[in-house]
């Protein structure tokens, strides 16, 4: 594993280690949505300080450069995100109709009680 | 002062008349809320029947949702004080007298109802949480909690505005550790609890473990990345 690569490892590991930093200082972010950014940071970081960690894995894989794990690695961990993300996103997407669906029920109640007054209110005097 | 008694409540048919009729017949003195956390059973029926101060939210938020919109309300309201009870009815609104006075002696921000003041945990999976998490706020803030999991809680106004209006204040253990290192005062009080009588416990087997893995990570990491605002 070339020099340049850890190198590049450990700049993406700071920089994205000190963003997520940044959004949990300015409340942007929950709790749960950081664990794996903070983990994904560990990881890359670890990879960039102890390359023999690349080494060992790419042998036990059989893949031929530790350069390669690093990338399949990352692939990995990309696909994980995707896929919460894809999972949420669809959750997100069911809430939505939920709620648009609720709040017109509930309008159209209000609406039939205002009615009803409406009515009541003409019907007194006779 | 007044105070504002804040019931969650996810599918409690079964308990939410018991509990709410408790508090209006023996403890008077208390306004009281049900948030109705879009339960799937008859919780908003029995509510609205029986006329019930009800805060009805449209969708499922979870706990954390219905503890911030309960929130808003007490804020909304001008309430001073917030307690946090549970609507399974294992909560006895008497200790709610306790909490309030400690809460004026020793100018407690928040006062959690412990079950373990003065008595023992028993050794159980449910307990080894509890210590769990106990022992990280120890180590964290250097400050004993009996009971961190414990949903019994009161609240004073400078906490309502920050649980009902700040992300990341979950009525949850790791928000309390953070709290305190923030310098808000955290008092306890002996209370007994009732074992469930209805419906079932909001945390099951995977629920639990994925729920000590973000009070984990909330204490001994999270929570050193927040920005503390002084007292």
């Amino acid at each position: 594993m070339s020099t340049g690569l850890r190198i590049a490892l450990l700049i993406a590991a700071l920089m994205s280690g000190l963003f997520v930093i940044y959004r949990i200082r300015r409340s942007k972010v929950r709790l749960q949505d950081t664990l794996f950014w903070i983990f994904t940071v560990i990881v890359l970081a670890l990879l960039g300080i102890f390359p023999r960690i690349s080494f060992w894995a790419a042998g036990l894989l059989g893949i031929q450069s530790p350069a390669n794990f690093v990338y399949l690695l990352m692939i990995a961990l990309l696909l994980e995100k995707l896929l919460t993300l894809s999972i949420q996103h669809s959750q997100m997407e069911e809430h939505y109709v939920e709620l648009a669906a609720e709040l017109a029920l509930r309008c159209k109640d209000l609406e039939e009680q205002i009615e009803k007054l409406k009515h009541k209110g003409t019907d007194e005097p006779e | 002062m007044k105070t504002l008694i804040l019931i969650p409540a996810y599918n409690e048919a079964e308990s939410i008349e018991h509990v709410v009729d408790n508090i209006t017949n023996n403890f008077p003195q208390y306004d009281y809320v049900v948030v109705n956390d879009g339960s799937s059973d008859g919780t908003r029926k029995i509510c609205k029947e029986r006329g019930y101060n009800l805060l009805d939210l449209p969708a499922n938020l979870g706990l954390a949702g219905a503890i911030k919109s309960g929130m808003k309300y007490a804020n909304f309201c001008q309430y001073d004080r917030v307690v946090q009870i549970d609507g399974d009815g294992q909560h006895d609104p008497q200790y709610i007298a306790d909490m309030l006075e400690m809460m004026d002696r020793d100018d407690c921000d928040i006062v959690i109802g412990s079950r373990f003041v003065s008595k023992k945990k028993n050794l159980s999976m449910r307990m080894f949480g509890n210590n769990l998490i106990e022992f990280l706020i120890l180590i964290t803030t250097g400050k004993k909690i009996t009971d961190p999991t414990s949903g019994m809680r009161l609240f004073n106004k400078k906490m309502i505005k920050k649980f009902g209006y700040n992300t990341n204040y979950g009525p949850e253990p790791d928000t309390l550790a953070f709290l305190i290192n923030s310098g808000v005062r955290v008092g306890e009080v002996q209370v007994e609890m009732k074992e469930r009588e209805f419906g079932t416990s909001y945390l099951s087997f995977t629920r639990s473990v994925l729920y000590m893995m973000h009070m984990v990570y909330g204490i001994l990491i999270f929570q050193w990345f927040r920005r503390k605002d002084k007292r």
